[in-house]
């Protein structure tokens, strides 16, 4: 566990290796907003309904959600930023429930999109349902 | 002291130019979750591990500062910087790690892996403790002897995480060479279970409601080194965990380890605060 000699070619490659590979990365990775086209729902989960449908209150807490979780990359209108995509489109909106939860339960990495497995499944489908406003005020 | 300013100056100005993130942060201290950094997201952290030493050993207080961005939705890069001060022995800046990790799969799944690897170059009053591998008790040493003792180490984890009706569950495997010395490889293992204790959101902001906590335990402890094999003199300590998310970007998380060997600190108590801002785009 000791040392007492530095051995600078160890950070000399550290920094070499920071350079050459974060930087290029991280000047391409606003990686959020194209569409995979890859990213699709299995048939089981896109047939799950939402079982807070039409329970009174539950959207508020899925608006309260979205400006937490979502609005920051997805806009507080959900037509997108820099750094994540639209969701008030019809690609998003015309997909159902049940894969609009699996989505925002699993993400994907490749595209940017964070998992939030991480809360609780009531959470996830309030905002599903904050969605399902936004398509309606698309409509409008 | 240019330099210091200018970093001060430039630290500032990110500060300011940033727009405020959700914070996800995990409540464990030393076990790793599958949940990486939001692209283009920063959350700097401050933390502080207390041991309480059994056998009258010295007290001691180590503080560190946590920088984590993500880089892309798949890698986390993290830097820290660590400092510690003994009863009576005084305060030393104990080094900085750099540590990135990388999620191989594109979706969730039963098992998640991250991998997990780690420059450390500190010294051997390092006390903060954010994983414990091999065997032996702390050193007891003056903290002006231990600082001079550096340490240069490569380690890697092998991070697998779930999530289960509600709950994380995370198995971490530690794998920790000094390359500064002639031994073996030291392994180490941490394991937490947590859950968020809200269901249903409200509609309101609120502080004190169950939604904004989460609560678990972790477990970490050495599993001795290749060059020495056995558990015996190893340290285990088991830890309840809790996590407040106090505002949309901030948490406050604190646990109290308890030692389980006779080679543990009878007790590890840790707090720490993360804010968590985006740095790239956004609204």
């Amino acid at each position: 566990m000791i040392a007492h000699e530095r051995r600078c070619s160890i950070v000399d490659i550290i920094v070499a290796v920071l350079v050459v590979t974060v930087a290029p990365v991280a000047g391409r990775a606003v990686a959020g907003e194209e569409r995979d086209p890859t990213w699709i729902a299995p048939a089981d989960a896109a047939r799950r309904p939402n079982p807070f449908a039409s329970r009174p209150g539950a959207e508020a807490g899925g608006e309260k959600l979205f400006r937490q979780r979502c609005a920051t990359c997805h806009g507080d209108d959900g037509h997108g930023s820099e750094k994540g995509p639209a969701l008030a489109t019809a690609d998003v909106l015309d997909q159902t429930d049940g894969a609009l939860f699996w989505k925002i339960s699993g993400g994907n990495t490749r595209g940017g999109m964070p998992s939030f497995s991480f809360l609780p499944q009531p959470q996830r489908w309030q905002l599903v349902l904050k969605l399902r406003e936004l398509q309606s005020r698309t409509a409008r | 002291m240019p330099i210091l300013r200018l970093l001060a100056c430039s630290g500032a100005a990110v500060l300011l130019a940033a727009i405020p993130a959700r914070a996800q942060e995990r409540p464990y201290f030393v076990t790793y979750d599958h949940y990486l950094e939001e692209p283009g997201n920063l959350e700097i952290a401050i933390a502080n591990t207390t041991g309480l030493p059994k056998h009258g050993d010295r007290g001691y207080s180590a503080p560190w500062l946590e920088l984590e961005y993500g880089i892309t939705g798949w890698w986390t890069t993290e830097l820290y910087l660590e400092s510690v001060t003994t009863r009576g022995y005084g305060s030393a800046f104990a080094g900085w790690r750099w540590e990135n990790r990388f999620r191989p799969l594109k979706g969730e799944h039963r098992v998640n892996p991250v991998l997990y690897v780690e420059y450390e170059n500190i010294n051997e009053a390092s006390r903060i403790q954010k994983e414990i591998v091999g065997s032996g008790p702390l050193s007891i040493e003056p903290i002006s002897e231990l600082r001079n003792e550096l340490a240069h180490e490569l380690e890697g984890k092998l991070i697998l995480s779930s999530a289960v009706r509600g709950w994380n569950m995370s198995e971490n495997l530690i794998f920790e060479k000094n390359l500064s010395a002639e031994e073996g490889v030291e392994l180490g293992y941490s394991v937490g279970v947590s859950r968020a204790l809200g269901g249903l959101a409200s509609g309101t902001t609120c502080y004190f409601c169950r939604e904004n906590f989460v609560v678990g335990a972790e477990a970490y402890g050495g599993l001795g080194s290749t060059s020495e094999r056995g558990l015996s003199d190893t340290r285990h300590f088991v830890a309840p965990v809790v996590a407040w998310h106090l505002t949309g970007r901030s948490t406050l998380k604190a646990s109290v380890g308890f030692g389980l060997t006779e080679a543990s600190d009878r007790y590890l108590v840790r707090v720490g605060w993360a804010y968590e801002f985006s740095l790239r785009g956004g609204r």
